[in-house]
């Protein structure tokens, strides 16, 4: 069921110089009277068209329709800095290719209004909103994904005291159309120690203290275990988590534990095990040098409004991935999705930039990056791999002239395709080694090149990939692109891609044709599948 | 401000009071009534295929929930798509057809194994990938009576190349929506491989009331709208199984259905009697 609502009328249509960014209620300050023009709308637009065609090699499958678009329009009006209402107009009539089925339709799903008064700051609509890492709440939008679980309802933020932040928010979680039937809350406290305990503050040392708590309830249902019993289900759940960071001179430590009461759901399969998770960091930088060590231990903690939702809609919180995102085409043609069931993980970089003018700095410096990631089953189980997921990644950039700058990758990568896909091609590990080359030459003022060689090597799946892209930049708004990514392994298929991309000001428009390969699209660890695609595609963004 | 602070903490207090619903070990299953059976025959809708790897664990709560309901619910099993494809050398048998192939399209399942109980929604989705809670919506289902009754008598003829078939369906009540009648054909217990939970195939798994073919057309004939009380429709038809088929397995599905809502309002399997 679709309801259509009218677009937030505009109202004033105001010259403006500039379209100013509305600030949230910075922590421990009251509101400062500021000076700004006293209405003024801001918004964006984007829209993601594919004509698309059928491909048989690629197995794109058949379409019936001719454009397939995901559009959103949003706009906010402010006045001054009391008073914010907003809205998004989404057309997703015929999304593109790779959605959930529920995921079609069009209106205007996310409408909020905000004020601001002193210490305090309500909102009341559609909002997002994360406690601490996420890990008992994370309402937020990944349009890649197709995800957006806002919370329709309401929300206070106070400033009661300083150094101190409480919010309390309550609601129904949106999923795709309509909202679940089940009912949020949640309350977060955050108190910055280094406000109240001036030692710290003189020592230029922070510590913040984090409380938060989300709580769901949701109606009765029937899961049958024989013909006359079934399960007696908890209709109301907590999670509870407690934090702290700490940074001082460049030293950054951060402990996140978080716990769920019992939940039985799709996920657990209807286990009343309780959940938990623990999420430790600890970092250090400083110019020209950065290292970090993070570990995860999750069981059991993926937390959704309905208990019975299966695919990835409607999780009230966020269980982070421990790899990192890849943006190169084959070190991200397997990524990594986090097991909501439970996981150990492992996380460490380090980094160092040789400074210029020594040996091997050279002219202009050399940064190297050593990224590693680890992530194992919490039980090991006999006849199967227990590792998810490991990859370690050597990451070089140098600048060689004025005109030349050259990256280099070299990743050893293992992943677990039946754990993390549900099947698997030519053995359930796919161990790759995978090289990159990237050279960037500013022929002129305004014209600049890049290019990129890479080469995925493993004898399992498809079999070994090979990528080359050509890029020529034009200042000020004009870019070119050709790649093809070519499977010389089992397919021997070719994924060629060319767009040309114009931006002036705040418009950008991109038009290209090319074939895009099936496989999984990632964001933070939750991941969809996108399947194989060809034909023209035109994106159009807009900011003011 | 210590009045604030004093309605802070007291609302905190109230939401973690009234915000958790610990059951303990000895509470977790409640007793019902047992399974009252009226008219009702639930049809359910197994979208399945060769390489789905969680699809055996849904065959084995069917098999369940067809013990429970004692020949009051009809299981079929639909291969299509992406998992049900045959290329390589283990699968012996396409169990794919034009058919399972439309009903795939249009129902669009998000994933497999995937169920349709009598195509009823549950949180606004018809299909459901949450094989626990099949259980509820085939009990759900089997408590409400039909308003009509169908008769099926499926016969072989000349020397077990086709089978004839005689339809009666009856209105026990009147009827205002637009329905439909379709006539399937099923093979039960063929053995060919499938690919199990482990990812190891087994070869001699047997795959039970395997769809292979709407009898009369994709979506069935139209029965009309504004069917009155104790009238009656009766239709027949003739068709010709694949000679590939194990006819001693072969069964006949009928079910009528609303042609707006696809809600199956009651179903009947028939085993073909020997001329």
């Amino acid at each position: 069921m679709k309801k259509v609502f009218l677009v937030i009328a505009i109202l004033f249509l105001v010259h403006v110089a500039y379209a100013q960014e509305i600030q949230p209620v910075p922590d421990s300050t009251q509101i400062k009277s500021v000076k700004a023009p006293k209405v003024h709308l801001t918004g964006s637009i984007q829209s993601d068209i594919l004509f698309p065609e059928e491909d048989n090699a690629i197995g794109t499958g058949s379409y019936k329709d001719k454009v397939l678009t995901n559009t959103y329009v949003d706009l906010a009006l402010s006045v001054a800095n009391y008073l914010t209402v907003g809205g998004r107009f989404e057309y997703l009539d015929h999304p593109l290719p790779g959605f959930e089925k529920y995921f079609a339709g069009w209106g205007v799903p996310y409408f909020y209004a905000t004020g601001r008064y002193r210490n305090a700051e309500l909102t009341v609509g559609d909002f997002y909103e994360q406690f601490g890492n996420g890990l008992i709440l994370r309402t937020y939008e990944e349009r890649s994904l197709g995800v957006d679980n806002s919370i329709r309802g309401g929300r206070l933020i106070l400033h009661p005291l300083k150094g101190v932040r409480l919010k309390a928010l309550g609601g129904k979680q949106r999923r795709y159309w309509e909202h679940n039937d089940s009912y949020l809350w949640g309350g977060d406290a955050e108190v910055n120690l280094d406000q109240w305990f001036h030692k710290l503050d003189e020592q230029n040392a922070r510590l913040l203290l984090g409380l938060s708590y989300a709580g769901k309830h949701e109606k009765e249902e029937d899961i049958y275990i024989s013909p006359n019993e079934k399960l007696n289900l908890p209709l109301n759940i907590a999670a509870f988590d407690a934090r702290l960071q700490f940074q001082k001179n460049g030293y950054n430590l951060m402990a996140d534990y978080a716990w769920k009461i019992n939940d039985p759901s799709f996920d657990n399969q209807y286990s009343y095990d309780r959940g938990s998770a623990l999420l430790l960091s600890a970092s250090y930088s400083k110019k020209g040098m950065s290292f970090l060590l993070q570990a995860k231990r999750s069981e059991n903690m993926a937390f959704r409004s309905l208990r019975s939702m299966t695919g990835i809609s409607s999780f009230i919180n966020y269980l982070p991935a421990f790899a990192m995102q890849q943006t190169y085409a084959l070190p991200a043609l397997y990524p990594y999705a986090t097991q909501a069931l439970g996981e150990w993980a492992f996380q460490g970089e380090a980094s160092y930039n040789f400074r210029r003018h020594t040996a091997l700095g050279g002219r202009y410096g050399t940064l190297v990056k050593l990224h590693a990631s680890h992530i194992r089953a919490l039980y090991d189980t006999p006849g199967l791999d227990n590792l998810y997921y490991q990859d370690i990644n050597l990451i070089l950039e140098k600048k060689l002239s004025r005109s030349w700058k050259l990256n280099a990758m070299y990743m050893n990568q293992r992943y677990n395709q039946r754990v993390v896909e549900g099947h698997a091609n030519n053995g359930d590990m796919i161990r790759s080694n995978i090289y990159v080359l990237e050279g960037k030459y500013q022929a002129s003022r305004k014209v600049t090149f890049r290019g990129e060689l890479q080469y995925l090597n493993t004898r399992q799946d498809e079999g070994d990939w090979l990528f080359a892209l050509l890029e020529v930049s034009v200042l000020p708004s004009l870019m070119f692109t050709v790649s093809d990514m070519y499977n010389s392994g089992e397919t021997d298929l070719h994924y060629y891609m060319a767009p040309a991309t114009y931006s002036r000001s705040s418009h950008r428009i991109q038009l290209g044709y090319g074939r895009t390969r099936a496989g999984y699209s990632c964001a933070g660890g939750v991941c969809r599948y996108v399947p194989a695609s060809r034909g023209f595609q035109l994106s159009y963004n807009f900011n003011f | 401000m210590k009045k604030i602070n004093l309605y802070s903490l007291l609302t905190l207090l109230l939401l973690l009071l009234f915000g958790c619903d610990i059951i303990n070990e000895d509470e977790r299953v409640i007793q019902t009534d047992k399974l009252h059976f009226t008219n009702k025959v639930v049809l359910l809708e197994d979208f399945t295929g060769h390489k789905c790897v969680n699809c055996p664990v849904a065959a084995e709560e069917i098999a369940r929930l067809e013990e429970w309901c004692e020949g009051y619910l009809i299981a079929v099993s639909i291969h299509a798509g992406s998992y049900a494809n045959t290329a390589g050398s283990a699968w012996k048998t396409g169990f794919r057809t034009v058919a399972g192939e439309a009903y795939n399209d249009f129902f669009k399942p998000d994933g497999y194994p995937a169920a349709m109980v009598d195509r009823f929604s549950l949180n606004g989705k018809v299909t459901n990938n949450n094989v626990p809670t099949w259980s509820s919506q085939v009990i759900d289902r089997l408590s409400g009576e039909s308003p009509v009754e169908i008769k099926l008598d499926a016969a072989w003829q000349a020397g077990m190349s086709k089978i004839t078939l005689h339809v009666s369906v009856d209105f026990l009540r009147t009827v205002q929506d637009e329905l439909a009648l379709q006539l399937w054909i099923i093979e039960d217990n063929i053995m060919d491989a499938q690919l199990m939970p482990d990812n190891t195939i087994n070869a001699s798994y047997i795959h039970r009331h395997v769809f292979r073919d709407a009898i009369n057309g994709i979506w069935g004939d139209s029965l009309g709208a504004d069917s009155a009380e104790d009238s009656s429709i009766e239709r027949e038809y003739a068709y010709q199984p694949a000679v590939a088929w194990k006819k001693n397995d072969l069964q006949i599905v009928a079910f009528v259905y609303d042609r707006k809502s696809y809600a199956i309002l009651q179903a009947v399997k028939a085993e073909i009697e020997q001329e």
